[in-house]
């Protein structure tokens, strides 16, 4: 639904930190070869809980962190995380040092979390700094990335759990594409490993608990999947107007063609059986992109591993591509770096550009026994060379929130 | 093709009270809403502090829900009700993806009472340990206890309440917030994404973990007197005073509010953000983000100079100063000349709800064609020399147009231009 005085975007930069590699090259070494990032969590005692695994972040080189002691100060494990992949995503794109800082902003999915809140609470002395109030504001890596980076455009801070980077990317775009802003630096980060999140997941009942096995336990869409995993991690790309872009010769990865937003208006954890939600996320897209189901190439699915999730989001796409959803490639590379949660849905899309990239369509591990109510093609276990034009990303969040982000290669539009 | 945009329905639940005609009422009297506090959880628990009142969650919102919700959450869902209410909308016969919501959180948040039976088990041998936590502590907190501090809290039950399915946001700002909530509904309503909106904010700065995390902050007054502790631009102000409540309005575009022959309350005319720190390391609002979110507002709206400008006024020694001169860069001589009230004077800061509430606040100065004033302003500061509207009661005056200031502690600055219903 492109209006006359609406602009291009394209997608100069990326960066990731993810429990399968912090940088994009090991991401995608890990992502084609179906490896699992799921492990015993290592970083805090979690032996007792019901759930004692999840995807840690472990290859993350302290040179890679900033050494500045205020940057430090206000920044936690996950914001540190969305520091690194922000300033690779920066680098890669060459946007750095702008020429017009007031036309780019910064768009970010996150929340505050607590890894250290029980300890405090048990110790009753929760706050000395006068940083603390940042620290754990939802809105702190935003602000600082904004101020250090000298992006002073529009910032957004979105917090829709599963949803939230999504969301952050799809508003970023608006942002370009209606002329608030030249570029955007959006994306999301989250960790997981934290024994306040691995609480209410585990009372929720949402996690799976195949505490024997856990590199074969995110296994969307096989009928013996469980339940999700807890990751970590961060996903940052660079928007921009595309002519901008091309004028100045920047890499250019593909272009954000399309994104929507919807509501279940449904329960506060389930999806709906009919997947209405996710299928008018995914139909709306499409819509703002000017395609068809028929021209999508790849989804990367939300894919949780979860029971209700994995068959509901089949409906949606089969209610949205109709005949195609037969032929269309899903996966859902949760299987193999858990759920990002906030951070998951920015990971995800630049999976898609990649896979846009290289075609390569990367695969679903840990399928072994189908699902009758999951009968389309998850790409199972291996990765798939397969020419890929255009891709369709998912996120659905608790609350009911979903988000649909559709990019292209530049090139093929 | 852009669509106007206008705004059809108010609901507040603030320190000032929770209808549009007592706040009003409040504001154009110069009532302060600041009073000796005090919070549960905390030994010391002693604050000055601007709570909700005249609020009783029950009368809005059904006991099994209720449980989902803390404090916060309520007056958001409240708020949105009542703004529903005084919409006249038919919820019903609206097209639910043409329905969106756009909500100004106060964010994940976790109620330290619901935690700490299992943190004092775990801890119970003096040292907390979390694989005691793990093994005895899990049973005992509530099995929803997560739903409770979700996020999006707000933004779920608003939208299963009036089956809003289309496009929306959950933003976690602080002191934007809210603004950014009404800005983002209003552009999405403006490029033809969705027909009605509801956009608002909501927040608590007077919950046990907040009190304590801002007592650390240096930022909050440590005055000792209710009635004159919020004081912006006055040169004795030595911070904010922390509160609470909610604010949301109901977005349409004005071919739909004709179309039905709604009350209009005012049009959204211009939306602008920036972001500028005054420091690297205390981040906080700054003259540049001020600037340069109203000036972006502005000629959004292709307005020069509106009427009034509602401030900020956050009332930090240096914000006021920083938002002084932030408007002067914007108008520069003229700057003297437009009425500039600050608000959180009488409700305090409701941080991420200050937004939403002071948009409805400006919206109720159309209607009455007057501006409340800036209260407890006695001494002034010389680099605050500005027309504040000082005193305690309103003035009346012709308005047409109203700017709207905001930002938040980590350098973030968001501006909305209102105009007068045509």
């Amino acid at each position: 639904m492109r209006g006359s005085d609406e602009r291009r975007v394209a997608v100069t930069g990326i960066g990731a930190v993810t429990p399968l590699g912090s940088t994009i090259t090991s991401l995608w070494a890990a992502l084609t070869a179906g490896r699992s990032a799921v492990d015993y969590i290592r970083r805090i005692d979690a032996s007792t809980f019901p759930t004692t695994f999840g995807a840690e972040v472990r290859d993350l080189d302290a040179d890679r962190l900033p050494k500045d002691p205020t940057l430090l100060a206000l920044l936690d494990r996950k914001n540190l995380f969305g520091w690194v992949a922000a300033s690779d995503a920066l680098a890669d794109s060459g946007l750095v040092p702008p020429a017009r800082p007031d036309r780019i902003g910064v768009s970010i999915g996150t929340e505050s979390r607590r890894p250290d809140f029980l300890q405090q609470l048990a110790a009753g002395d929760m706050y000395t700094n006068a940083h603390d109030h940042l620290r754990y504001s939802p809105f702190v890596l935003a602000g600082t990335l904004a101020s250090r980076h000298g992006l002073s455009g529009p910032q957004l801070t979105v917090s829709t759990a599963c949803t939230s980077s999504t969301q952050a990317i799809g508003v970023a775009f608006q942002k370009i594409k209606w002329g608030e802003a030249d570029a955007m630096l959006a994306g999301g980060c989250d960790s997981l490993i934290d024994p306040l999140m691995l609480t209410g997941f585990s009372l929720l009942g949402a996690l799976s608990k195949r505490n024997n096995d856990p590199a074969h336990a995110s296994r969307p869409f096989d009928l013996h999947r469980d339940g999700f995993v807890l990751g970590e991690g961060a996903g940052m790309l660079v928007l921009e107007e595309l002519d901008q872009a091309q004028a100045r010769g920047a890499p250019i990865y593909g272009e954000v063609l399309g994104y929507a937003s919807t509501s279940n208006a449904y329960r506060i954890t389930d999806s709906p059986a009919d997947g209405e939600g996710a299928y008018l996320s995914m139909k709306h897209a499409l819509v703002d992109a000017g395609l068809q189901p028929g021209h999508i190439g790849y989804i990367n699915a939300h894919g949780t591993s979860t029971h209700q999730n994995d068959k509901s989001e089949t409906v949606a796409i089969k209610r949205c591509f109709g005949e195609s959803a037969k032929r269309v490639p899903i996966s859902s590379t949760k299987s193999m770096m858990g759920h990002l949660v906030n951070a998951g849905g920015a990971v995800e899309l630049i999976i898609c550009l990649l896979t846009i990239g290289h075609n390569i369509i990367t695969p679903t591990i840990n399928y072994e026994v189908p699902d009758p109510e999951c009968d389309l093609d998850y790409v199972p276990n291996v990765a798939r060379h397969q020419q890929v034009d255009r891709a369709l990303s998912n996120s659905f969040g608790f609350g009911g929130i979903n988000a649909t982000v559709v990019v292209g290669r530049m090139n093929g539009s | 093709m852009r669509h106007r945009v206008v705004i059809t329905g108010l609901g507040i639940v603030t320190p000032l009270g929770c209808g549009v005609d007592c706040v009003w009422q409040a504001l154009s009297t110069g009532r302060s809403a600041v009073q000796a506090s005090t919070v549960e959880g905390l030994d010391d628990g002693a604050v000055l502090g601007a709570r909700v009142r005249e609020f009783s969650p029950r009368d809005h919102i059904d006991p099994k829900s209720l449980r989902l919700m803390s404090p916060a959450v309520t007056f958001g869902v409240a708020a949105a009700q009542l703004a529903a209410a005084d919409s006249g909308l038919d919820f019903g016969a609206l097209e639910p993806s043409r329905l969106g919501a756009f909500v100004g959180s106060r964010g994940h948040s976790s109620d330290r009472q619901d935690l700490m039976p299992a943190v004092r088990r775990a801890a119970a041998n003096g040292t907390f340990r979390l694989d005691t936590f793990g093994a005895e502590g899990l049973p005992l907190v509530h099995p929803m206890w997560l739903l409770k501090g979700l996020a999006n809290n707000v933004l779920y039950f608003v939208s299963l309440r009036y089956n809003a399915q289309g496009m929306n946001n959950n933003i976690s700002m602080g002191g934007v917030a809210g603004t950014l909530a009404i800005g983002e509904a209003f552009r999405t309503i403006q490029h033809g994404y969705l027909d009605v909106a509801f956009a608002g904010a909501y927040d608590s700065a007077l919950d046990a973990d907040r009190v304590e995390m801002f007592g650390a902050s240096g930022l909050v007054t440590k005055s000792t007197d209710p009635a004159t502790a919020s004081r912006p631009f006055d040169l004795r102000r030595d911070g904010f005073v922390p509160a609470e409540g909610a604010g949301f309005v109901v977005l349409e575009t004005i071919e739909s509010a004709h179309r039905r022959g709604a009350r209009v309350y005012g049009e959204v005319l211009g939306y602008g953000c920036s972001t500028a720190p005054a420091s690297p390391s205390h981040l906080g609002p700054s003259a540049r983000g001020f600037a340069g979110a109203l000036g972006a507002a502005l000629a959004d709206a292709s307005v020069d100079r509106p009427d009034v400008v509602f401030a900020c006024g956050l009332a930090t020694p240096s914000s006021d100063v920083e938002e002084t001169a932030g408007l002067k860069s914007v108008f520069g001589g003229l700057a003297s000349i437009i009425p500039v009230p600050a608000i959180k004077s009488m409700t305090g800061n409701t941080f991420a709800a200050s937004g939403a509430i002071e948009a409805a606040a400006a919206l109720l100065s159309f209607r009455e064609q007057a501006v409340p004033p800036t209260i407890n302003l006695t001494e002034p500061d010389p680099a605050c020399d500005l027309d504040y509207v000082v005193g305690s009661g309103a003035r009346s005056m012709a308005l047409e147009t109203i700017a709207l200031n905001n930002a938040n502690l980590a350098g973030a600055h968001a501006a909305l231009v209102l105009g007068r219903p045509r």
